[in-house]
């Protein structure tokens, strides 16, 4: 990567570095598990630069990698062999801070982990049913119900949920 | 819905990773991967200096996996202290009530033309590769809530570009700020006596030369800045000179001025 690139990397990863980790965190639940895959997805940023530049949206670019390397970690053979008596989604749940905002993370968190990564896009990042589908690699339908099971579940804890539409 | 979630986050812990060394690790896979594919048996010796660079440099194997919270094995260290303590910030966005950013790029383009001539007297400003000088425009992505322009400015310091963000600090608007302790280069960040924090950090790499300054002031706003000693980030040219076109105390100047506002 030529110096130039570097600097134009750094600024990006500079302004972005909050979101992504904050996206992260949302994904997995603990701050060091979100600061593993964004570092991974910044790695695997530095070494695509070129291309990612020339993405029509960067950012829709970037956290399709942040995304894809969380759902590809969890489908890796040594995660699915730990032992646990537990479902894998919720053998990583920590105890929920109480309150009302508790809940809502513990909801999301008790998600599986592909409506967890559709309901991310779509409501904190913005993303459309068609973008989301694109970046996950499932059809329109799949976001749309995902979406819809994944509402379900959290209208109990937000109170304004009703005016977001799937 | 945004809101909510960056509501129940609360305050974000500092960020242990460092920028500098995630692209030092990419230069030495590059390397890797150039030195690989260079001679016979290439492919036996780039499984085996990729494993050896991805564990000396304390990664994980399989496929460049970076642990965090690391200090860097190659930076020298930082001017400052680290001083990473999380500070809170607003949820949600502030720099655009919905409608207005087209009037609000409109309005910022010519303040931040006037308050750059007027720090930086004796500057001609330019187009640069952003298009017209300090064409301010809206970005808005969960993560940038902000706008941005730049300009290729010439003067007596020689010339190059220089590009600012306006925005106000928020879930959406929160570029890295204080230093990490870990940059490479010199990184420093100072609070005033009015509460205005401005960060201050040099990177010189193969005769590019940048000054960044982060200012993030009482009322709010945070101003992003930077001076290259060229043409900025589509220009993979070496530096016209050896410093950025303007110095730190012209950037601070221009953060400061309270017409940068959105």
């Amino acid at each position: 990567m030529q110096r130039s690139d570097e600097a134009a990397y750094r600024e990006y990863v500079t302004l972005r570095m909050d979101v992504l980790r904050r996206t992260a965190y949302l994904l997995c639940h603990d701050w060091h598990s979100a600061d593993d895959l964004v570092a991974t997805t910044l790695a695997r940023l530095y070494d695509r630069w070129g291309r990612a530049r020339q993405a029509d949206h960067l950012d829709a670019y970037v956290r399709a990698m942040l995304v894809n390397a969380y759902l590809d970690e969890r489908r890796r053979p040594w995660r699915r062999e730990v032992s646990t008596d537990r479902l894998p989604d919720l053998a990583e749940v920590a105890p929920p801070a109480p309150g009302e905002h508790g809940d809502l993370l513990a909801l999301v968190r008790a998600l599986p982990k592909k409506r967890r990564a559709v309901l991310v896009l779509r409501f904190y990042l913005d993303h459309s049913v068609e973008e989301t589908a694109e970046m996950l690699g499932i059809s329109t339908g799949t976001v749309k119900s995902q979406t819809a099971r994944g509402l379900e579940t959290l209208r109990a804890a937000i109170s304004n949920v009703q005016g977001v539409q799937s | 819905m945004k809101t909510e979630f960056d509501t129940a986050m609360g305050v974000v812990p500092a960020s242990p990773i460092d920028v500098d060394r995630l692209i030092v690790r990419g230069r030495r896979r590059a390397l890797v991967r150039r030195l690989a594919g260079a001679g016979a048996g290439g492919g036996a010796a780039a499984v085996a200096v990729g494993v050896a660079v991805a564990f000396g440099a304390g990664g994980a194997p399989g496929g460049g996996a970076q642990m965090v919270g690391e200090r860097p094995s190659v930076a020298p260290p930082s001017a400052a202290p680290a001083s990473a303590a999380p500070r809170p910030v607003p949820a949600g966005t502030g720099s655009t009530p919905p409608g207005e950013a087209r009037s609000t790029e409109a309005r910022l383009a010519p303040v931040v033309r006037d308050v750059v001539r007027q720090k930086a007297p004796g500057y001609t400003l330019s187009a640069g590769a952003d298009g017209p000088a300090f064409k301010m425009r809206y970005l808005y992505d969960p993560g940038n809530d902000s706008y941005y322009g730049s300009a290729n400015l010439h003067g007596p310091t020689g010339e190059g570009n220089v590009a600012i963000n306006v925005g106000r600090r928020s879930t959406q608007f929160n570029p890295m700020n204080p230093c990490t302790g870990a940059e490479t280069g010199t990184c420093s960040d100072t609070t005033e006596a009015d509460g205005t924090h401005i960060l201050r950090r040099v990177i010189h790499e193969n005769g590019i030369a940048d000054n960044y300054v982060i200012v993030d002031r009482p009322d709010g706003i945070t101003i992003f800045i930077v001076a290259a000693n060229q043409g900025g980030q589509t220009d993979s040219s070496p530096g016209r000179q050896a410093e950025p076109v303007l110095p730190f105390e012209t950037l601070v100047s221009i953060a400061l001025d309270p017409r940068l506002t959105v």
